[in-house]
């Protein structure tokens, strides 16, 4: 019910907003939970696993309950806090986890049939026939849980930014924003934030005053005091979630977008200091019945009251066991709610506390214990005190009650900081530090608005003072006191919280009614019966008993049930609650959507995409591409009606028969210069590198330390200190580092320079029987130089094309087992280059080829590739490349080889295949076993790791790894691809990796 | 994530470094018949909990190499050394001459 006077809305403005269908009415300044409050809506949601009827609890970050799916219904956004949710025009919420609706919700039963449910119940109930699992996993999904994540993509746009200051301060309540004031002064870039709308924390919450003003003008004055220095930024609505190493400080900030949507942005705040001004959270009280909708914190009463004017209630009733819920009492009663009663656990208040209640007629219950009585709402309070011997019964329908402050300690101990319980407050508060960090004001245990005050202006000294400043320094850089006094205004008592939960047999006796649930967790329906059962079956450690009742573990992360659930667990196990411990805070604090950590790297943004410069010249040949690492390359290209099957096809034929090109840009390549070249390509390479001549070109493998192949591409030397090497598409970064680790800090002696050239150099290998002859029309002066060139020869030559010359480098080597050249020339002039070569195609019939193409024709070749041929785990032995293996010079890896393992049988070995039915497929990843069956057929003994269909040869070509493959030759064996192609094992003959020109005639030609 | 202290470039994100390798495989005999020596420095590293030399690369920076000395359960980074010749890039991205 909505005041008439009173509270930080604007009641000039109206909100139309809807719950379950139902149009409401809002205003600005409410937020969903307040506006829903003032409509008078009580229910909410029904609970995780006995689907009872919740209503709002709390008033902030805390709560456990009013969890709601916010949006339209394709993108709503589930178990969103409406404490949370500032209203907005249009705002469509809706309640979850019930069927058919939340006033009738038939999975209620589930309250009857909590016997069953009891902890761990799925795990000893379901646990056979093991079959049966999936079905009864998908049953228990339907019937206990939270929101539905969204079946679209929302609206929602999300971005992430880095951010540095001096001082971060978070929460911007009273000694927050008292740091800040002091430490605006100063020369610090400091940052505020706060996850609520407007800054003021509890002062907007409650009836006080500072320096004759209300608690709200004082936050107002601050706040336009920080917004005009230069040094200070204010963020609202944004969460600090996460507290990560070297005072990283992750911040969820949500923007209002239009008035529909809330984007949100993710700040990765470096501070130098932070200060945790985070305050504290009130603790429930545990009873029977104690989640009925009408119950709930005390502290929210008069939030909801003081800074939203909603009445959570007509007639209310105080369960407490502090001083602090008799604000509540005076404060409610003072709007004109009829207050019936106020029950104190504790036998003795305070005298003042008690005269503020008799001032207004209130009654006050010492050494009470109460229950709550209702079936979808409260309808009653019973109650027994210490008084009377006589329970009593109390008509209400709101129950404000309070067990305690609990200081938000999360971030204090994400940071690794100490916690130091506090007996006197019966909870834990931050101990040591343990990063550059001050813990101010309530979160310290504190809970006087003075003494708040006073411990922002502490810490900010203190911060000060590690900054080097000092009181009344000139030149700005000193921090003096505010000339601002101050009125002793409390924000509340504290007294030591006595009893928190109600013992269930002495309240039975004493005929209050126990026979209902006693909450500790709401979130995840853990009750008082479901500890004792864990303590019972022997789960007597904190961190136990939380993970086998799930208390804490809501998406709420127990905020308000831990201390509670703790201290009942000491009770049992009769040890003092510091000796239990506590469960470890983890980020986030507040749930983050995933979105936001994904920020703009979402689809096509996931990754960075590279593309050769020949790209554009690729698309206009009508390539379909497909990523090679980061690289987007052709696959093959398609010509009108084509299937890709055929186009491979066709582009694999040119190259054998006639002659193909294609772009080799993605090659990783090097140069290489100095006098000691030769010493550091010995090194690094396994073969002999040092009797390579000037114009020629070698194979070369590297190792790495371990003796296991890193990388294979070649080695051209182009001149008497000069060398052009080239690595594998994958491995080109890798290589880079690896060879200038070697260069700068192992070998820094050697005279060699080493530049990466990856972008600089553009290359087309031009392949096929009529290679030589079609660049012998580009060659022009030249030609005489290309035809002397021998295989595995370098030249320098200019290609001509009416009049114009571009120098290029001209490799013959090749990889796909024809006569084939690679031509490089620098990046500028690649397509120049690509179309010269094009255009003298068609009497040849020139085609280009893509990467499919390319790959059947080094399968059929037995050429490896890095990483697919040979893994991490290969040896030059296990590829066939021992022979290569120098002997007269040490190279990098060459001792790991000399272990035994090395050379024992039982290694992976390379091989080819081929299927004993011609028809067979043999495809890439399936795994190779001695019998066939789909049953008891053995251990794997390899797989294969590359495959593709050979149009010459009319099969499949495979190459393989396989356990002791070259002392198989010639043996059958099978290929298991049951998730794929094949559902059937394939007979398979182990062949020599080698299926096309073994004799290599056709490269020498 | 951690904040490293380039030598060259100042206290930068650690996503803009690599980390390479334990400080240990500097001390290869290189060449040498020390087989043993060598493998064991390769596989029989030490894993203790406290302090260890660990070598990054400012990878997404000025490609410089430095030393760490960082506490593998603190995550503390005691100091960070330059390591090896100068990087080939300053920190605007720009050749050093």
């Amino acid at each position: 019910m909505r005041m008439s006077q009173g509270g930080l809305i604007d009641r000039g403005r109206i909100l139309n907003f809807s719950f379950n269908g139902r149009s409401l009415q809002g205003h600005p300044g409410d937020s969903l939970a307040s506006a829903l409050i003032a409509n008078g809506i009580r229910l909410v949601g029904r609970s995780f696993k006995y689907h009872r009827p919740r209503g709002i609890f709390s008033a902030g970050s805390e709560e456990p309950n009013a969890m709601l799916r916010i949006g339209p219904e394709a993108t709503a956004e589930p178990n969103t806090r409406a404490t949370q949710t500032p209203l907005y025009e249009g705002l469509q919420a809706r309640s979850q986890n019930h069927w058919p609706s939340l006033e009738v919700d038939l999975l209620s039963i589930n309250n009857l049939l909590s016997p069953v449910f009891s902890t761990g119940f799925y795990n000893k109930t379901f646990i056979s026939p093991r079959k049966l699992w999936p079905v009864y996993e998908k049953m228990l999904r339907h019937i206990a849980g939270h929101g539905r994540a969204p079946g679209q993509r929302g609206p929602e746009q999300f971005e992430q930014c880095f951010s540095h200051c001096d001082v971060l301060i978070i929460g911007a309540g009273p000694a927050g924003l008292a740091a800040a004031r002091r430490l605006a002064s100063t020369d610090l870039r400091v940052v505020v934030v706060d996850e609520c709308e407007r800054p003021g924390g509890w002062l907007l919450k409650e009836n006080t005053s500072i320096d004759g003003s209300n608690g709200t003008d004082w936050c107002d004055r601050i706040t336009r005091q920080l917004s005009a220095a230069e040094n200070v930024t204010l963020l609202y609505l944004t969460t600090a979630f996460g507290f990560y190493d070297h005072n990283l400080v992750a911040l969820a900030e949500r923007l209002p977008s239009g008035a529909a949507t809330f984007s949100q942005r993710l700040h990765r705040v470096r501070a130098k200091q932070v200060v945790f001004a985070t305050g504290s959270i009130e603790r429930p009280l545990v009873f029977a019945n104690n989640d009925l909708p009408g119950i709930m914190l005390a502290g929210a009463a008069r939030a909801y009251l003081n800074q939203f004017a909603a009445k959570v209630g007509q007639r209310m009733v105080i369960y407490t066991n502090n001083d602090s819920a008799y604000r509540s009492a005076v404060d409610l009663s003072d709007a004109g709610v009829d207050v019936a009663a106020v029950a104190d656990l504790r036998e003795a208040p305070h005298a003042s506390a008690i005269a503020r209640l008799s001032e207004r007629g209130i009654s006050l219950y010492k050494g009470a214990r109460i229950a709550a009585h209702g079936r979808r709402h409260l309808r009653s309070v019973r109650l027994c005190h210490s008084g009377s011997e006589q329970a009593l019964q109390l008509d209400c329908d709101t129950l404000a009650v309070s067990g305690g402050w609990t200081p938000t300690l999360h971030l204090h101990s994400q940071s690794g900081g100490a916690v130091r319980f506090e007996p006197q407050l019966d909870t834990f508060v931050p101990g040591t530090p343990k990063q550059a960090t001050v813990a101010a004001g309530a979160v310290n245990g504190l809970h006087g608005l003075q003494e708040c005050l006073d411990d922002g202006e502490r810490a900010a000294v203190t911060i000060a003072k590690r900054f080097g400043l000092v009181t009344g320094a000139p030149n700005g850089r000193s921090i003096d006191p505010s000339n601002e006094s101050v009125e002793n205004q409390l924000l509340f008592d504290t007294d030591c919280p006595a009893v928190k939960v109600v013992n269930q047999h002495k309240a039975r006796r004493r005929g209050i009614g126990a026979s209902g649930k006693y909450f500790v967790d709401f979130q995840n329906d853990v009750t008082i019966s479901d500890v004792r059962q864990a303590y019972r079956e022997s789960y007597v450690s904190v961190e136990h008993l939380k993970r086998y009742t799930t208390l804490g573990m809501g998406t709420d992360q127990g905020k308000t049930s831990n201390l509670n659930g703790l201290d009942l667990l000491a009770g049992l196990r009769e040890e003092p609650v510091p000796k239990v411990g506590i469960t470890t805070f983890r980020p986030p604090y507040t749930p983050v959507t995933l979105g936001l950590l994904a920020g703009q790297s979402q689809g096509a943004h996931l990754s960075p995409t590279r593309k050769t410069v020949l790209h554009a010249k690729h698309e206009q040949a009508g390539a379909v591409f497909d990523f090679n690492g980061l690289w987007l390359r052709p696959r093959c290209y398609l010509r009108h009606g084509e299937t890709e099957e055929t186009a491979i096809g066709r582009e694999i034929r040119a190259v054998r028969e006639g002659v193909g090109m294609t772009d080799v840009s993605t090659l990783g390549k090097f140069e290489i210069q100095g006098a000691d070249c030769a010493e550091f390509l010995n090194r690094v390479y396994i073969g002999n590198m040092d009797t390579l001549v000037s114009g020629r070109c070698r194979y070369g493998l590297m190792l790495s330390d371990d003796g296991m192949v890193l990388d294979d591409g070649t080695v051209t030397r182009l001149d008497q200190q000069h060398y052009f090497i080239t690595t594998s598409t994958g491995h080109a970064e890798h290589v880079l580092q690896h060879l200038e680790f070697l260069l700068d800090v192992l070998w820094p002696e050697l005279d060699v320079n080493l530049v990466a050239v990856t972008e600089q150099w553009a290359g087309v290998a031009v392949a096929g029987p009529a290679s030589r002859k079609l660049l012998r029309q580009l060659a022009g002066s030249d030609t005489e130089v290309l035809e002397s060139v021998p295989y595995m020869g370098y030249a320098s030559i200019e290609l001509e094309e009416s009049g114009q010359c571009i120098k290029a480098r001209l490799l013959r080597i090749s990889y796909s087992g024809e006569m084939a050249y690679e031509i490089y020339v620098p990046a500028h002039s690649a397509t120049h280059v690509w179309e010269l070569i094009l255009n003298h195609g068609p009497g040849f019939d020139l085609q280009p080829y893509g990467m499919d193409a390319m790959d059947v024709l080094r399968i059929e070749k037995g050429f490896i590739v890095v990483g697919a041929d040979a893994d991490g785990r290969t040896t030059p032995m296990d590829i066939g490349m021992g022979a290569m293996l120098s002997k007269t010079k040490h190279f990098i890896g060459r001792h790991a080889l000399t272990r035994p393992a090395m050379h024992e049988s039982g290694r992976f070995q390379l091989v080819g295949l081929q299927a004993v039915n011609y028809q067979d497929g043999l495809f890439e990843g399936a795994q190779l076993t001695r019998l066939a069956g789909d049953r008891g057929y053995g251990a794997s003994i390899g797989h294969i790791s590359s495959a593709g269909f050979s149009p010459l040869l009319q099969r499949h070509v495979a190459l393989a790894l396989v356990r002791d493959g070259r002392k198989h030759l010639g043996q059958t064996i099978y290929s298991q691809d049951p998730a794929r192609a094949c559902p059937t094992p394939v007979g398979v003959t182990i062949v020599e990796p080698c299926a096309y020109d073994p004799e290599g005639a056709r490269l020498r030609r | 994530m951690q904040e490293i202290r380039c030598p060259w470039c100042g206290p930068r994100v650690q996503t803009e470094f690599e980390y390479y390798c334990d400080d240990s495989l500097l001390t290869e005999v290189w060449g040498s018949e020390a087989v043993q020596q060598n493998l064991d420095r390769v596989f029989l590293r030490s894993n203790h909990l406290g302090y260890h030399q660990e070598i990054w690369q400012h990878t997404h920076g000025c490609r410089g190499w430095l030393r760490v000395l960082r506490h593998n359960l603190t995550h503390e980074i005691k100091e960070s050394q330059p390591l090896g010749s100068n990087p080939v890039v300053d920190k605007d991205g720009r050749m050093q001459s």
